[in-house]
């Protein structure tokens, strides 16, 4: 099987967590509680205006929506949640979505090659 | 303290948030005043909130966001916001390096 055409999720088994706060705390309060729950990568931290601020974790389905809920609950605390979604089967197009937002900084400290090339463990 | 745990690394952040630049300003003047702290950026994020982040030791952040949202809160601030994050991840810490990058207008 060729590899796909959009890196991000490359290896069939990447699924799209995001969500949306109002106010940098809660959004780093969650940010935080995602990555550390379970096993997700924060590829995305953008500002959308009005003070309202989106972040993205990649991972495999169960993770990132256990990473979902952690972080709706611990953002919850300090403030206002705005949306927050999983989406277990992304679509190429929303995948590429993901990338246009995608943060370099943040890919790049993970190390991750999943935003790069597609191959697992490159 | 173990230095070479944290050769590379920030040690806590935090971050504290208001609604107006004036309150933030204050807090950022009397943080820096209070404990030895680095103010990684201030950041206008839209509806009149602004959000510091400030990175340090534990106990210096600690008592700079307190002190922080005290002085914010006297200039008349009532959304203020704050959180440490004693052992930040590696989100967090690209977050407090380059917040600016990352949250500038586009």
């Amino acid at each position: 099987m060729p590899a796909a055409k959009n890196s991000l999720g490359g290896d069939g088994r990447r699924a799209i967590g995001m969500i949306e706060t109002k106010g940098l705390v809660p959004l780093a309060v969650a940010i935080e509680a995602m990555v550390k729950t379970t096993d997700v990568e924060c590829v995305a931290i953008d500002r959308v205006g009005d003070g309202f601020l989106a972040a993205a974790v990649v991972g495999r389905v169960a993770p990132v929506r256990y990473a979902m809920e952690a972080g709706v609950d611990a953002a919850r605390a300090y403030g206002e949640v705005s949306s927050a979604q999983v989406y277990p089967q992304p679509h190429d197009v929303s995948r590429t979505v993901v990338e246009g937002i995608a943060n370099r900084e943040l890919t790049e400290r993970t190390g991750s090659a999943r935003l790069g090339t597609g191959r697992k463990g490159a | 303290m173990n230095d070479q745990v944290y050769v590379d690394g920030i040690e806590a952040v935090g971050v504290i948030e208001a609604t107006g630049f004036v309150p933030i300003f204050d807090a950022v003047d009397s943080m820096t005043k209070a404990a030895e702290i680095t103010v990684c950026s201030v950041n206008k994020i839209g509806a009149h909130l602004v959000a510091c982040i400030v990175s340090g030791e534990l106990a210096a952040v600690r008592v700079a966001l307190d002190v922080g949202e005290e002085s914010a809160r006297a200039v008349g601030a009532t959304d203020v916001k704050s959180v440490v994050f004693a052992s930040p991840s590696d989100p967090i810490q690209v977050l407090a390096e380059s917040a600016p990058s990352l949250l500038g207008a586009r």
